[in-house]
């Protein structure tokens, strides 16, 4: 009897245990998959992956053949078509880094960002030194309009889950409206929830 | 040596009694001002009671899916969205997390009960998580996050579908329970839990939005599969094209409170020529229920406590939209959360009544011993001190310590005979929807709940603006 009262007491202190909490700087490069969910390293890998292959192509050789300069590329919209709540905006930013980056392409800013520049320029108008004030009308306008969209398929039985992520980039030319190119990277993640715990 | 076994007597039933309020026992008192916060439209207020619960420790650290599940549904009705979804954000993760099921925990439990166990949310509760998620982001009109959350929605349904159906196989022909000698003649329930209406209601809406009418007409199959063709006419409603000049505006309320789980008392015979545990309903002829294969020494007649699911009163039977002063028609029930409850609850009763039927035949068991272990001690030193004239006093203290010993043992047993009665209390009951047609502009829109007949309970106003390009989703909540 006595065994049994020491064995519910044993119980009892491990089930109230708790793990502190530690905390330690790692690098940003580093890859920490935790809850198996799409994360940082997840939209770096993409966007560095179909960024390389998007420059690649023919479509780059024939425009700078063709017009003898850098195409201009904007990104426009992607979208989370996933079962998760994936922060599409750091993605977008891991793609623009990329372009610029790569200095095969100019990038022109985004529509949020040129509004807010377009009204800080009309301020100047009024209020800047007519030497220093920028002119209306000299944007450069985009060749190319990058779209996409980043898609996931779960699977689940008893704590074991595959999902898999298909991200798909489409390249458009802007004047004439034809498909310059067109992306996908596949991700496919297998993650085990062990049924028992301490 | 009196003194000590005296203190360690009282010391144990004092800290089972303590510790048992929160530890052994579903605490329910602090709802009584939530609740009374729910039912006069005073959502903030009901969310500082529920933070300041919890700051009081009211939610253990194996209750916190449930905390985390009051302040999403508070900040939901009081529009704060974004933390009403934080909050529902940590209460998925909490409930995936304890698909790992602690050992230990379990151990504990079964020599206390299912209350020592953390909270993992019932299905329909994890379903609706998606609901008011889904229902926070339109709010915020971020349409790609709210159509991940219908998505999330249909991914759970379908893990739902392959759980329930393995569950009833399982408990129809389980290996196991045959093994243990536990022949179990519970005929476990079937539930349509597959579905969500709601759920594919909110999803028909979001794909039509977006103009995918494939899955429109999958999330409508769904629909009228999960009503059994009852919704028929206020699916046809909901996608007919509206007048010339007129957005479609969407109408969604909850009404009453969700079913709650109360105690209820079984009685458990146990026959050692037949070695069978008979479990029964209690009453003027007491109805047997089950019965199950157990080897024990000796006639049992015990009690024991098991959650049973029952529906909380509302005075709410019908809701009728005005637009402008002016009648504008009554919202379809589409979903009753009472019902779903007593389904999903009516699967797992064979599980949960046998856990409980063999935790309290162990603990009748070391009950026994213990009681037998005491005797036996103090008999022997009464015999040993039998000659002595001046230990007699000492005999007295002796009887006096068996006794006070025994008396611990049985509010050991009395004080941890509680059945888990935790689920998400603050979830609205039933859910009403409807669709009106109106010209794009800014409109005073009134929901009326109404009781029987037809006499208005609750009233509902707001001030909203009619735009074409929104998916205008007017939402309204009674708690009466």
């Amino acid at each position: 009897m006595r065994k049994l009262f020491l064995l519910i007491f044993c119980l009892l202190l491990i089930s109230g245990c708790g793990g502190g909490r530690t905390v330690k700087r790692i690098s940003p490069d580093e890859v920490t998959d935790l809850s198996g969910r799409w994360n940082d390293t997840d939209s770096r890998l993409v966007a560095e992956s179909m960024i390389s292959d998007m420059l690649s192509r023919p479509w780059l050789i024939d425009f700078e053949q063709e017009k003898f300069e850098k195409p201009v590329v904007i990104v426009g919209t992607i979208r989370n078509e996933s079962t998760e709540h994936i922060n599409v905006g750091v993605f977008i930013k891991d793609i623009e880094r990329e372009l610029i980056n790569s200095g095969k392409v100019d990038f022109v800013a985004s529509k949020g960002e040129r509004e807010e520049i377009r009204e800080e320029r009309m301020d100047q108008q009024m209020y800047a030194s007519i030497e220093t004030a920028k002119k209306l009308a000299q944007e450069v306008g985009a060749d190319y309009f990058l779209i996409g969209s980043v898609a996931s398929v779960e699977d689940w039985f008893e704590g074991k889950k595959a999902v898999f992520y298909t991200i798909n980039l489409e390249l458009i030319d802007v004047e004439k409206n034809t498909k310059a190119w067109i992306g996908n990277k596949k991700i496919k993640k297998f993650i085990e929830q062990r049924g028992y715990k301490w | 040596m009196y003194f000590k076994r005296f203190l360690a007597a009282f010391i144990a039933i004092f800290i089972l009694s303590y510790v048992g309020c929160a530890y052994i026992q579903t605490q329910v008192q602090h709802y009584k001002g939530i609740e009374e916060d729910f039912t006069s439209r005073f959502y903030s207020g009901a969310a500082e009671k529920i933070e300041k619960a919890g700051k009081e420790g009211k939610y253990e650290g194996k209750d916190k899916v449930l905390y985390y599940l009051d302040m999403g549904i508070a900040l939901h009705f009081a529009g704060r969205y974004e933390e009403s979804n934080q909050f529902l954000d940590k209460a998925e993760v909490a409930i995936e997390e304890n698909f790992t099921r602690s050992i230990s925990k379990m151990m504990i439990s079964f020599l206390l009960n299912d209350n020592v166990l953390d909270y993992a949310g019932e299905d329909y509760e994890d379903i609706f998580i998606n609901v008011i998620k889904n229902l926070n982001y339109i709010h915020l009109n971020k349409k790609d996050e709210a159509m991940v959350e219908i998505r999330r929605t249909n991914l759970k349904l379908n893990r739902l579908q392959d759980k329930y159906s393995n569950m009833a196989e399982k408990l129809g022909t389980s290996e196991k329970l045959k093994e243990s000698e536990a022949e179990f003649s519970f005929i476990p329930g079937k539930t349509n839990l597959r579905y969500s209406i709601t759920g594919s209601y909110l999803s028909m809406l979001g794909y039509k939005s977006t103009g995918k009418w494939d899955d429109v007409k999958i999330d409508r199959m769904k629909l009228l599969e999960a009503s059994s063709g009852r919704l028929e006419n206020f699916s046809k409603e909901v996608l007919s094209p509206g007048a010339e000049n007129t957005v479609p505006v969407y109408t969604l309320c909850f009404a009453g409170r969700s079913p709650v789980k109360i105690q209820a008392t079984l009685l458990l015979d146990y026959d050692p020529d037949l070695d069978m545990a008979r479990i029964m309903m209690p009453g003027k002829k007491n109805t047997e229920i089950s019965s199950f294969k157990y080897k024990g020494d000796s006639e049992l007649h015990l009690k024991f406590a098991v959650p049973e699911i029952v529906r909380r009163k509302s005075r709410i039977r019908h809701i009728r939209t005005l637009v402008n002063g002016q009648a504008m028609g009554e919202l379809y029930l589409i979903e009753d959360f009472g019902g779903i409850a007593e389904e999903t609850f009516n699967v797992k009763k064979p599980l949960i009544y046998l856990r409980a039927a063999l935790r309290t035949l162990i603990k009748a068991t070391i009950d026994a011993k213990t009681k037998e272990n005491i005797d036996k001690k103090y008999e022997e030193k009464e015999g040993e001190e039998e000659d002595k004239e001046e230990e007699v006093k000492k005999r007295g203290k002796d009887k006096f310590m068996a006794g006070l010993l025994k008396f611990a043992v049985d509010a050991v047993t009395d004080i941890t005979e509680n059945a888990d009665l935790r689920c998400w209390r603050t979830m609205p009951g039933r859910v009403y929807a409807g669709k009106i047609d109106l010209p794009p502009g800014e409109y005073e829109v009134a929901f009326e709940y109404l009781d029987e007949r037809g006499k208005v309970v609750d009233l509902e106003k707001k001030i909203v603006f009619i735009d074409k390009n929104d998916m205008n989703l007017l939402e309204g909540v009674s708690y009466r």
